[in-house]
């Protein structure tokens, strides 16, 4: 790609020693020339007396260095200017005036972004629902934008580059290296009244989500290719702007967009270059510091029409993205946890004090879209700082729904074979009754002594968060030899599975 | 004018017999001793003078020499200091030689000329091969333990003599002899298993370990039991036979470590040295006669290493081969030894830096934390462990409402049990069967093999963890008084019991 002059001078003064979002802002004010504010500072003609230190270090070889490096690495520069800057951030006070890029520009306005971020230090079951989330998401064509930190911000990400990649393949991705990629998706089905959208990976691509609210837009079943987007500069997004079916990724990061932070994260953050966009304020190559951590989350905020928190400890820095989501009259929700996990302490407390919707899966999150304005970046305006509850009418997250989360399974049903689980939310909170542990016996090694009924019991006392050996021989009151026994079953069918030297559903 | 008297030096835990030649000849008068000598040994020189002069005898003003033969061996110790006076008085005739032929002498002289304790009293005693040996009255209890030998005690070197002569009695001690061995354990002395409540896995895993002699590692929050349950294996693991019980008496002394024992160790012991030990603290080893470490301390006993993860790795790293072999050979550039070292490794560990979180997410501390804190013990040690148990914290129902457990006696009673049927597989005990003997030793029904072979697809189990699963499960097998094969229920526990080990698979946690 060819950078442009000016981008590239825009480029150069983020890039300065010293340069901070605000004095960044603040000469991006009125200003239409990068270029000639950079000579002006280069001179040391521009006014302020921060800048006087950059006075002969911003010369044109400056501009070739970066150049270079971008053409090396591949990013891209956009600023409040030019065309595939992010519009929801064109209207805030608070936006970086200049973003790299390393990626595919124009998922930067999609119309529907929604913000998952979490703890770095996530359970198991926090670790799975932002998988699914952020899976379930990018299957409704709503894309994910998140911190690629460690913990929920990489499940959530990992979980929406593995439904892209599952959808633009149209079948199934053979590379599922990852915890939750063995994930059984064919249960994964909403059913709404007339909401309705598949779910199902793989099999059935082509299908994709109701418009008759038009905000899913039309989608094209034969195009398995990212639509171009094609916008005009003034930057303003049309509700009409089709969405395409397959949702996508941005990753917000807090150093370079060149670099991996975590470095263990290199997957994802590869994988979120070619599905999405990886984008940041500073150059490629820099480091983060340490409060460029928190400054992202302003970002990732502002460019989100829903900021979901899926776990939090109670004074977890995803609340601080929930503080720059409230400030900006961004809706937030949360996924509700056990009062026992301290993972989930912050995320309980933002529902009980109504900071934050309750929402328990992705459908949800797309009910709660659904009911708020979409591209919502024209309800705002430069500066405007609220504290207020987000002003629209959301009603209970599941009331277009009859079947939100059935707790008790439907045994007689002879629908209830495969389809038991009609809800994606109730699914994880259902204990499958004795027939259907004996179906799921069915073709797998019987270890002897073990009958559905002790298996059932077994299964009750389990849960999605990891229990010690000892916690469940306690509970069931067994000998160790047998709890030891009926977990191995319930491994083989499937139904437990082994975590950290704990046990935990599965 | 010569005269030649057996003694020993220390080296590691054996015995190393020197004989010290005295020479006195005309000349100028001088003082010597050669046979590379270490600091201890060349000052002996003036506590003997000072002893012989304060006990009455005379000091010859002629050219003495000594010599410590093997002269190429380096001596080190104060225990020669005896040999050399008596080598003295026999060489200038202030003592009949015949009188002392027969006997080996190891003690250290006061300049009053008392005789002092030294470390090691057994193995130098054994080592020699005079029938007739004399050491100070204090050292006497110990060494009566060796029935080949006639020991004889004094508290000075006047008494010493005049004994030699006739003139007056030996210190007199009663000896101690293998009859004397009596079960100190379960009467009193341990920690008993019925004091622990609820934790039926960390019960369950110590009655394993003890019968099939399988290291133990301990995975759990501060206050979940771990120490509790560790001082408490000992007790139930079987007596020490009087051989072991010789062998270990034998470390003891030999560590230097005041040994105050009443009769033989009948029990086996539990060392817990602290996190801050160093590798030859551990292992063994300084520079005087290669003592034996905490690892030696413990040999047919139960090696406690607390906060496990806090331990330098390089001392870690260095229980590998000690854990493979049952010995340690150190060497060092003059001198090497082996020293014994079957112990049974018990180690706890907490699962993260703040201690309280099981599980990713279940505490403040981050991914990354964990990973690191479990990272600093490495894969080949934790292969080591045939039962790795994470531990939960009992509940408060549990400490108050439940009865007192299974006491130690009947614990150690089927472990006895179970380690007789090993005995008579040929094995000592279970863990100690070697890979290729398992298929022989240990077969599986169709439904364990089965069972193992889901697990080994599914990547939980390695090779060498299968290996350990089948030892631990025969050992299950021994325990319930199931012959082999080994039955699926078995194998599942065995599996359960090594769960923990996945805990520091980083990649899985992800």
């Amino acid at each position: 790609m060819s950078i442009s002059e000016q981008s590239m001078a825009a480029g150069v003064l983020a890039s300065l020693q010293g340069m901070t979002p605000t004095r960044l802002r603040i000469m991006f004010d009125g200003c239409t020339d990068p270029l000639s504010l950079l000579q002006a500072i280069d001179k040391g003609e521009y006014t302020a007396t921060y800048a006087q230190r950059w006075k002969g270090k911003c010369g044109p070889d400056v501009l070739e260095g970066l150049r270079r490096i971008c053409d090396n690495s591949g990013v891209g520069i956009e600023t409040l200017n030019t065309a595939y800057y992010p519009s929801r951030l064109r209207f805030d006070g608070n936006a970086p005036a200049v973003i790299f890029y390393n990626g595919d520009p124009t998922v930067l306005n999609r119309t529907q972004m929604v913000c998952v971020v979490g703890t770095r230090s996530a359970s198991p079951y926090g670790m799975k629902i932002a998988y699914e989330i952020g899976f379930a998401l990018a299957q409704a064509g709503i894309t994910v934008v998140s911190g690629l930190a460690a913990g929920i911000d990489a499940a959530a990400h990992r979980g929406a580059v593995d439904a892209i990649r599952r959808l633009l393949s149209g079948s199934q991705v053979a590379d599922q290296s990852d915890t939750y990629g063995n994930t059984d998706f064919g249960n994964l089905s909403s059913s709404g009244e007339n909401d309705t959208f598949d779910a199902i990976p793989g099999s059935d691509a082509r299908s994709c989500p109701d418009d008759h609210e038009g905000s899913y837009g039309s989608c094209n079943p034969d195009s398995h290719s990212l639509p171009v987007y094609n916008n005009s500069v003034d930057g303003i997004i049309h509700e009409d702007v089709p969405v395409d079916k397959c949702g996508s990724v941005v990753a917000v990061m807090a150093g370079g967009p060149d670099i991996s932070y975590p470095a263990k994260n290199q997957d994802i953050f590869r994988a979120a270059t070619s599905c999405g966009v990886v984008i940041s304020e500073l150059p490629p190559g820099m480091p983060a510091s340490r409060w460029r951590f928190v400054a992202r989350n302003r970002i990732m905020a502002a460019m989100s029409s829903l900021v979901v928190v899926v776990e939090s400890h109670a004074e977890g820095g995803s609340l601080h993205t929930v503080h720059q989501a409230e400030i900006r009259d961004i809706p937030v929700a949360a996924v509700p946890g056990a009062v026992t996990s301290l993972a989930s302490h912050g995320c309980n407390e933002l529902i009980k004090s109504r900071r934050a919707h309750l929402v328990t899966g992705a459908d949800d999150i797309i009910d709660l879209l659904r009911s708020t304005v979409v591209g919502s970046g024209s309800g705002h305006e430069e500066g405007k700082v609220s504290n207020k509850m987000p002003a629209v009418s959301m009603g209970c997250p599941g009331s277009k729904r009859q079947t939100v989360s059935c707790p008790l399974p439907v045994a007689s049903d002879p629908s209830s074979k495969d389809g038991a689980y009609q809800d994606h939310a109730g699914r994880d909170h259902m204990v499958p009754n004795c027939d259907e542990i004996s179906s799921r016996l069915e073709g797998h090694a019987r270890l002897p002594g073990i009958e559905e009924g002790v298996l059932y019991s077994a299964l009750e006392q389990l849960s999605v968060y990891p229990l010690t050996l000892d916690e469940i021989v306690m509970r069931l009151g067994s000998s160790v030899g047998r709890v030891s026994l009926c977990l191995e079953q319930l491994e083989d069918i499937g139904l437990a599975k082994e975590y950290a030297g704990c046990w935990m559903r599965s | 004018m010569i005269a030649s008297i057996p003694s020993a030096i220390l080296l590691g835990v054996d015995g190393s017999p020197v004989s010290v030649e005295v020479h006195i000849s005309s000349g100028i008068p001088g003082f010597n001793i050669v046979g590379l000598p270490d600091a201890a040994v060349r000052e002996s020189r003036d506590r003997v003078r000072a002893a012989l002069l304060t006990s009455g005898f005379k000091w010859c003003s002629n050219r003495v020499t000594v010599n410590l033969a093997p002269s190429a061996v380096r001596k080190a110790g104060a225990a020669l200091d005896l040999p050399i006076a008596i080598g003295m008085l026999a060489a200038s005739g202030q003592v009949d030689r015949a009188l002392v032929e027969g006997h080996s002498f190891f003690g250290e002289l006061g300049l009053d000329g008392s005789l002092r304790e030294f470390p090691g009293v057994i193995s130098l005693v054994s080592a020699c091969d005079a029938t007739k040996a004399v050491v100070p009255a204090s050292c006497l209890r110990e060494a009566s333990v060796i029935p080949t030998r006639e020991v004889h005690g004094a508290t000075s070197l006047k008494q010493l003599v005049r004994a030699l002569k006739g003139e007056e009695e030996w210190s007199a001690t009663e000896s101690i002899d293998g009859s004397q061995i009596v079960d100190a354990g379960i009467n009193g002395c341990y920690l008993d298993l019925a004091d622990v409540r609820g934790q039926a896995v960390g019960r369950r895993a110590v009655e394993i370990a003890a019968a099939g002699g399988h290291h133990l590692l301990m995975v759990g929050p501060p206050g979940s039991g771990k120490t509790m349950l560790a001082s408490r294996l000992p007790g139930v693991l079987p007596s020490l036979s009087y051989d072991e019980s010789l062998e270990v008496a034998r470390i003891y002394s030999a560590s230097g470590s005041p040994v105050e024992w009443d009769v033989l160790p009948s029990r086996p012991s539990l060392r817990a040295p602290h996190h801050t030990a160093t590798s030859v603290s551990i292992v063994g080893g300084g520079s005087s006669w290669l003592r034996p470490g905490e690892i030696s301390l413990a040999h047919l006993g139960v090696l406690f290493l607390d906060e496990l993860g806090e331990f330098p790795r390089i001392v870690l790293d260095s229980l590998r081969e000690p854990l493979e072999d049952g010995l340690v050979r150190i060497s060092r550039a003059k001198v090497s030894a082996v020293l014994p070292a079957r112990f049974l490794l018990v180690a706890a560990t907490n699962p993260c830096p703040c201690g309280e979180g099981m599980t990713p997410g279940s505490c403040r501390c981050s991914r990354s934390a964990r990973e690191r804190y479990l990272a600093r013990l490495s894969g080949p040690l934790l292969d080591r462990f045939d039962l790795s148990i994470s531990l939960a914290k009992p509940q408060v129902d549990e400490l108050l409402s439940i009865a007192p457990g299974e006491p130690s006696s009947i614990v150690a009673f089927r472990v006895s049990m179970a380690r007789e049927i090993a005995r008579d597989r040929g094995v000592a005990c279970n863990s100690r069967i070697p890979s290729w003997a398992l298929e022989q030793l240990a077969p599986l029904t169709p439904e364990a093999m089965g069972l193992i072979e889901r697990r080994l697809r599914s990547g939980v189990l390695s090779a060498r963890g299968m290996d350990s699963v089948r030892r631990v499960a025969l050992t299950i097998a021994d325990l319930a008084g199931e012959n082999p094969p080994v039955k699926v229920e078995h194998v599942a526990e065995a599996l359960q019991l090594r769960a923990a080990r996945a805990m520091f698979n980083a990649e899985q946690l992800r």
